[in-house]
């Protein structure tokens, strides 16, 4: 269905807005209540939340345009199949009223909704010959949107076979309707993909006829850790464009001020001092520190980093709660802490959760770069590379010069679902000048 | 409509805060929340804010370990620090009508500093709240999911030659004041915060 995106009344005595700024695109996929664009007036900056879940099909006015109420701003074209299950349902359904809130669309033609359909198949245009016919009110075709009805096989009990909220109610407790889902709307071959992905892990393998092993292979069966670290990798690699992006870091200063807290008797690795700096850089890109539920991105108050431990049993990752509020020595300690316990099985599960950014840090024999994968539902991890001495030019009083400084490659791996390049490459490059500043204390 | 009493608060934590509480809000989870806090010294930056306006050197700022935010709202640049009580009604607005509510604000505000002695008013055209040609108060909104956030600023002691380092809210040559300004006396920041929970829990009623 297209509907409009209108300037909504923000006031009795407020008679217009300015655009400030679009945060969607053109054909970009938007989930309902996402934010499309911000409006400002007299001192007070809205952001206009998406009416429904969809595609955006045209943006008509231009940031810095005055523009008065009701007038349309956006057309979209709303996405049934998109559309998830209320959580609650509001309060109160109007009948009268078109949408929730109630100003904020109004649909345009078609007037009448279609029934929601499946975007990927090819049904032909007949399919719905009924669709036609089926009087309903936006609030009902909103209630079968959401909900993946077929409005066609809803009897309708309202004048002229109008299908209204009760019937729908009534459809929706005689448990014929299925909750959820795309709609079974017409026995029409739907054509499946060929490739399934495993849908919630990797699972056993593949049916195939079983591996031939001589007698001198050792088959080793999964233990419940590796089947779990496995389920995760395959979903996660499944659920996140991975974008990598790499910064070659100087770590001379972080060299320095180890070699400081030495004499005075604290061993630090170089590992605190790179959580140290990711917590800063995410605390400044809170986009970075995140989750993501169904369809919406959770910025994260807290910074919980989850740190990579590899242990006997298996790679663990404890989480260091607060990371932005401990100091380095603190971080070290309670590496340190969770290396001994990890070591002994002496981890708590709820050590291990509640993360909200991950590092992972191979050791010394790490190698010079790897490309790590996400930590579901998080967004995004550094990996460390391995610190090499090579010779670098630096510009020193105006003069380049060559340098033997200890390097080392840092890989940052963000979700590209939820970030962007702006805020992903800003972040990297953030945590690379603060290790490089050497300022910690 | 509760209020919450933060202490001091530094300003991004605080904006987290108040996104968090705006969430909350927005899912129905809570009611309309007034958060009271203070903040460390920060001079903040609208989006449409002028660093022009600043008038001295961010340098300088930093050496004496005041930050400037550039923040998500509308306005220009304005000042937070110790003396100057901050509120962020978290309010749900099913039926937005955000005049009445920059209104009401000011009126929750005037309320107020009248309890203190201060008899302030509106100028047409000027969000805020002034005593004469002196500003007392600054308002900025934000509504996010049809929940508000940021809110208002009530120098109740603040060291007011903080604001003689900005052209305030991008207007230049406006001064700023305080309840103490005004009076001569100090009122204790506890008394001035439960005035204004009170006038803002009368004012700030009927929204959603």
């Amino acid at each position: 269905m297209l509907i409009d995106v209108v300037m909504p009344q923000l006031g009795e005595s407020v008679v217009e807005g300015v655009v400030v700024k679009w945060l969607v695109e053109v054909g970009q996929a938007v989930a309902k209540d996402q934010p499309l664009l911000e409006i400002s007036t007299d001192k007070v900056d809205a952001e206009i939340p998406s009416p429904a879940a969809g595609k955006v099909t045209q943006i008509l006015v231009t940031p810095g345009e005055t523009v008065p109420i009701r007038e349309v701003l956006a057309r979209m074209e709303t996405d049934p199949a998109a559309a998830a299950p209320v959580e609650e349902v509001p309060e109160k359904w109007d009948e009268e009223t078109e949408g929730f809130p109630g100003h904020m669309a109004r649909a345009s033609a078609p007037p009448i909704p279609v029934p929601p359909r499946i975007e990927t198949s090819a049904l032909p245009p007949s399919a719905h010959p009924a669709a036609a016919r089926i009087r309903i009110t936006p609030v009902v075709a909103r209630m079968a949107a959401e909900r993946g009805l077929d409005l066609s096989r809803i009897p309708g009990t309202g004048i002229d076979g109008r299908v209204t909220r009760k019937d729908v109610e009534a459809y929706l407790a005689s448990g014929e309707a299925r909750p959820a889902g795309p709609p079974k709307a017409v026995p029409a071959p739907v054509p499946k993909p060929t490739v399934v992905p495993p849908a919630t892990g990797a699972g056993p393998a593949p049916k195939a006829a079983p591996p031939t092993t001589s007698g001198e292979d050792q088959v080793v069966p999964w233990t419940p850790i590796r089947k779990k670290i496995a389920e995760h990798m395959v979903r996660s690699k499944h659920t996140s464009p991975h974008v990598h992006i790499f910064a070659e870091v100087d770590m001379h200063k972080v060299a320095a001020a180890r070699a400081r807290s030495k004499k005075e008797g604290v061993n630090l690795t170089y590992l605190p001092f790179v959580i140290h700096a990711a917590a800063k850089a995410l605390r400044e890109t809170p986009v970075m520190n995140a989750i993501v539920t169904g369809e919406s991105t959770v910025l994260k108050k807290d910074i919980h980093i989850a740190v990579a431990v590899d242990t006997e049993k298996g790679l663990l990752v404890p989480v260091l709660r607060h990371a932005d509020r401990m100091s380095l020595s603190e971080i070290s300690a309670a590496m340190d802490d969770f290396g001994a316990r990890a070591k002994s099985g002496k981890i708590s599960p709820d050590e291990l959760s509640g993360g909200t950014f991950s590092i992972t840090n191979p050791g010394i024999r790490g190698n010079l770069f790897g490309t790590p994968i996400i930590n579901q539902p998080q967004v995004g991890i550094l990996r460390l590379g391995q610190i090499v001495k090579r010779p670098v030019v630096i510009a020193a009083n105006g003069e380049d010069s060559i340098v033997i400084r200890p390097m080392m490659y840092l890989c940052c791996a963000y979700d590209h679902r939820v970030i962007d390049g702006v805020a992903g490459n800003g972040f990297l490059y953030r945590v690379r000048e603060i290790l490089e500043a050497g300022d910690f204390f | 409509m509760e209020t919450v009493w933060l202490g001091e608060v530094a300003y991004r934590e605080a904006l987290d805060l108040q996104l968090s509480f705006l969430d909350r809000r927005a899912g129905r989870r809570i009611p309309d929340t007034l958060l009271l806090l203070t903040h460390p010294h920060v001079y903040t930056l609208g989006r449409a804010g002028d660093e022009a306006n600043l008038l001295v050197s961010k340098e300088t700022l930093a050496s004496e370990g005041i930050s400037v935010e550039r923040v998500g709202r509308g306005g220009d640049i304005t000042y937070h620090g110790p003396g100057q009580l901050v509120g962020y009604p978290i309010v749900r607005m099913d039926k937005p009508d955000v005049h009445k509510f920059v209104r009401s604000i000011e009126s929750a505000l005037m309320d107020s500093v009248r309890a203190f002695g201060v008899d302030a008013r509106r100028i047409q055209g000027l969000t805020g709240v002034w005593v004469g040609e002196r500003k007392i108060a600054s308002i900025g909104v934000g509504i996010r999911k049809w929940v508000t956030y940021h809110g208002f600023a009530l120098n109740v002691t603040t060291d007011l030659s903080r604001f003689k380092r900005i052209n305030m809210c991008g207007l230049k040559g406006r001064e700023a004041t305080s309840i103490a300004e005004e009076t001569g006396s100090t009122p204790p920041m506890e008394a001035v915060r439960d005035a204004v929970s009170a006038a803002c829990s009368r004012r700030l009623e009927g929204f959603a």
